[in-house]
């Protein structure tokens, strides 16, 4: 078993455009198998990725929102949400497929402080 | 201090370019590098049929010989490099591929490799990762 450390995954793409947030996503449930403590920062336009009512089969793509609801299911529940990011893009939390704790920038830095390694997608 | 890199940028990026230089550079200074894993189109980097033009500076031979100097893991995202047609043998004869094209100082395995960079190293710095 592999060390245990606070990783905390930044994802600030937008889904669906290229397969950049998909390989993120990924790679946060391949981390989070790995029994890492896992907190996700969601930034910038990386917030649509959690959006509802996403239907990405008619683009040939996996659906975002479907592959996010299953998080609870790898345990990963530090879920962050910056909330200049929600304001700029006039997206209220209602608008989300799952439970977030949107923070101030400021705020969200101290969680960023806080981990022992970011891995930035 | 011990670092990892983790790369997801493709060979013909400027953010590769500066991975291998940071490197080589904390290299040089007496750190150590456990492992660099290439991912998302950072999988690029483990073909050995990239030719590069003459007058070009060849980033797959240059860390291939980083690698001989020091010794480091090279190791691509085995999912990332088979959607992207970087294969090995084995993933060439279980897929029913004719062609395998991995360079022979690169490995193809899980993203538990970057699982077990980011738990071991003191660092990991992500090159590339604002691209896209």
């Amino acid at each position: 078993m592999i060390e245990s450390k606070k990783i905390g995954i930044i994802l600030r793409h937008a889904p669906y455009g290229n397969s950049f947030a998909q390989e993120a996503l990924d790679a946060t449930l391949a981390v989070g198998l790995f029994g890492q403590q896992l907190s996700l920062i969601f930034l910038g336009d990386g917030i649509f990725q959690l959006l509802k009512h996403q239907q990405a089969s008619a683009i040939n793509q996996k659906t975002f929102s479907k592959q996010i609801s299953a998080f609870e299911l790898y345990d990963i529940e530090r879920i962050f949400v910056c909330a200049q990011s929600l304001a700029h893009r006039d997206i209220s939390t209602d608008s989300l497929c799952i439970d977030v704790t949107c923070l101030a920038p400021a705020d969200i830095k101290k969680i960023m402080r806080e981990q022992d390694t970011l891995l930035s997608f | 201090m011990n670092f990892s890199l983790l790369i997801t940028s493709p060979p013909s990026s400027q953010a590769s370019y500066s991975a291998y230089q940071f490197a080589r550079a904390l290299l040089s200074q007496k750190h150590s590098l456990y492992r660099v894993f290439f991912y998302h189109d950072g999988a690029y980097h483990g073909s050995s049929i990239q030719c590069v033009g003459q007058d070009e500076f060849d980033l797959s031979e240059a860390w291939e010989a980083l690698q001989k100097e020091y010794t480091f893991d090279l190791v691509v995202c085995i999912a990332a490099g088979l959607k992207r047609g970087i294969i090995n043998t084995t993933e060439a004869a279980r897929y029913d591929k004719q062609q395998h094209n991995l360079s022979e100082h690169i490995e193809l395995s899980g993203l538990g490799q970057l699982a077990d960079a980011a738990a071991c190293s003191e660092r990991l710095i992500t090159f590339g990762g604002s691209c896209g």
